[in-house]
């Protein structure tokens, strides 16, 4: 199941918006270019996850932030992994600037299916080889083929 | 894994949010309609709205299913009655957060044993013990203090040239009460054998007596940027604590405190320590009590607005090192753009370690080293264990980890070598690599989640 969120994983080397508001925009409208729910879905999707960072950041710390959504349109569970060289201001944990983000959004129906995928972003995240590697890669093929070594072998 | 949240005070609320997010299926137990409606609608958790003291309430919540239930509630005695029956309804661990420690503190085993709980977390003794640690951080890169102050686990660098380099561990002349638990080669943790050698720039891990340890820094030549006058505002529980800690360490501390009552107390309490009555923010008594020459002033009475405020004037007289306590955890990053040194949130402080038992995935961890590649373990000798009544050296601890330090039901603490002989209800410190944490588990008798 983390093989096939592997491959459908939508990658961002760079993102282009400058603001935590900004990113998710664009990165959720990455996830609609693939395919992961319709297009009338995104505003709903959107103003959920604001509301959801309202209440306390996705940035756990360390440069990561792992915004999540779930959604009654969305078809499969969707990973879009992007990169700021810039740095984004997300209020995380730590109060660190965010570089690496993980949008998930997920069908509403199956919660468990999105559990396991948070569970797998979050030891990623907390590697701190995986977060050095992500940010040294090229572009996004070699992001892709890293993911492929961090999945868990099914 | 399933975890059970009951009360969504600071403490809880930011679990269940970090939780959430890291893929735990999380339940939310609390009285407040409202509050638990936004917070289950937004993080996707399973939200039971009622009395997390009430048998009912935690089967509604399935308390039988929770692999982890941490009763953190803002009250004792609520958070005593949940762990009670939570454990008795089938939940597999349970913490249990309490303000006020000192009925427990006298009788550990009796409450361990009657109340069923697999932790003890207290925010007082959790912010007395990271306050203390900064007063003590000198040239250490990190310290993380265990069984009450007692014993530290401290991380130094080794100079180009110094005493230790390029020897082997079995010829060290270490102080006495002191133990090279780990080195940090490069980033790599390794549990060095008697014939492996320290080499310039490896970061030792060295565990015991604060006062050993400090004896270790000297022969290491690491400076002494240790404080030695310490300005404290505040006469709290916690004052108290971080005020008997170090006057224990012999640093000489004076105690600012508004309240009368609470300065006779005080005062009655830490014998030979200058206690005033007074106001922290008055200007003229900083002054007098020469608050500027101090190495370090520590803000630590109830009110956030009123430890800010006595951090800000000690700095603007000098004072090197600004220590405040914050009540409210969602004003620490702001502190520190505001000028003090360090903000210490008790609350934070509780739901950080939390957090690192999920992530380790043991309720034993009680620190993390080098993000998981090695971890402190705090393991008891349970009664009737394999353990009880061997020698260390062949109680058939694995390679790979370190024991550093033992308390006794007595409270006496112990550097234990090979020779000495453990007993049951030792409270044991180790130092493991992640490689062995399974293995050590299973010889104390305990599951990993």
């Amino acid at each position: 199941m983390i093989g096939q969120l592997v491959e459908r994983a939508a990658l961002v080397a760079q993102i282009e918006a400058k603001t935590k508001e900004g990113a998710l925009k664009e990165l959720l409208a990455v996830a609609q270019t693939a395919g992961s729910f319709p297009a009338k879905t995104m505003k709903g999707l959107q103003k959920r996850l604001g509301e959801r960072e309202a209440i306390g950041s996705t940035g756990l710390g360390n440069g990561v932030a792992v915004p999540h959504v779930k959604g009654d349109d969305v078809q499969a569970v969707t990973l879009v992994l992007a990169r700021s060289k810039a740095g984004l201001e997300w209020q995380a944990i730590d109060g660190r600037a965010v570089h690496i983000v993980f949008l998930l959004v997920s069908p509403a129906n199956d919660p468990e299916t999105h559990l396991r995928c948070l569970r797998w972003i979050s030891t990623l995240a907390r590697s701190a080889d995986f977060r050095r590697f992500l940010l040294d890669v090229k572009d996004e093929a070699a992001m892709r083929e890293l993911l492929r070594e961090m999945a868990p072998k099914e | 894994m399933n975890i059970l949240i009951v009360g969504l005070g600071e403490v809880g609320s930011y679990l269940a949010k970090v939780l959430s997010t890291e893929g735990h299926a999380i339940t939310i137990v609390d009285p407040d309609l409202q509050r638990i409606r936004r917070i289950a609608d937004l993080l996707d958790v399973q939200a039971v709205h009622g009395d997390g003291s009430r048998p009912e309430v935690l089967d509604r919540a399935e308390a039988h299913a929770a692999d982890l239930l941490l009763a953190v509630s803002n009250d004792d005695r609520v958070n005593m009655l949940t762990c009670l029956f939570g454990k008795r309804m089938g939940a597999k661990k349970t913490v249990l957060r309490l303000r006020d420690t000192s009925a427990v503190r006298r009788s550990k085993t009796f409450f361990r044993k009657n109340l069923q709980y697999d932790v003890l977390l207290s925010l007082d003794d959790l912010a007395a013990a990271e306050i203390v640690k900064t007063v003590f951080q000198g040239q250490a890169l990190g310290a993380e203090n265990f069984a009450e102050g007692k014993v530290q686990l401290r991380r130094f660098q080794l100079p180009e040239q110094g005493p230790f380099v390029g020897q082997m561990v079995k010829d060290l002349k270490l102080p006495v009460g002191v133990l090279i638990t780990a080195i940090d080669r490069d980033h790599e943790v390794i549990v060095p054998g008697g014939s492996d050698d320290l080499r310039a720039h490896d970061e030792v891990f060295v565990l015991g007596e604060p006062k050993a340890i400090a004896a270790f820094e000297k022969k290491i030549g690491a400076r002494q940027a240790q404080a030695r006058r310490v300005v404290l505002f505040g006469g709290s529980r916690i004052g108290l604590q971080v005020g008997q800690t170090l006057q224990r360490e012999h640093v000489d501390v004076r105690v600012i405190v508004e309240d009368r009552e609470e300065a006779e107390h005080l005062s009655e309490s830490l014998k030979g320590v200058v206690v005033l009555h007074g106001d922290a923010t008055d200007l003229h008594l900083l002054h007098e009590e020469h608050v500027g020459e101090a190495d370090a002033f520590l803000g630590i009475a109830e009110a956030d607005e009123r430890n800010l405020m006595s951090c800000q004037l000690a700095r603007t007289l000098g004072v090197r090192r600004t220590v405040a306590l914050v009540h409210k955890p969602d004003y620490v990053s702001l502190y520190q753009q505001l000028g003090i040194d360090v903000a210490v949130s008790p609350r934070l402080l509780c739901a950080q370690r939390i957090l690192g038992f999920v992530r380790s995935r043991s309720i034993s961890t009680i620190a993390t080293i080098e993000e998981g590649k090695a971890q402190v373990l705090e393991l008891e000798v349970q009664a009737g264990s394999p353990l009880a009544d061997k020698k260390l050296k062949d109680a058939g601890f694995p390679r790979g980890c370190v024991v550093g330090a033992i308390t006794r039901e007595d409270g006496t603490v112990l550097i234990p070598r090979g020779e000495d002989q453990l007993r049951a209800h030792d409270q044991m410190v180790i130092f493991v690599l992640d490689g062995v944490v399974d293995t050590v588990l299973a010889l104390a008798g305990v599951e990993r989640e």
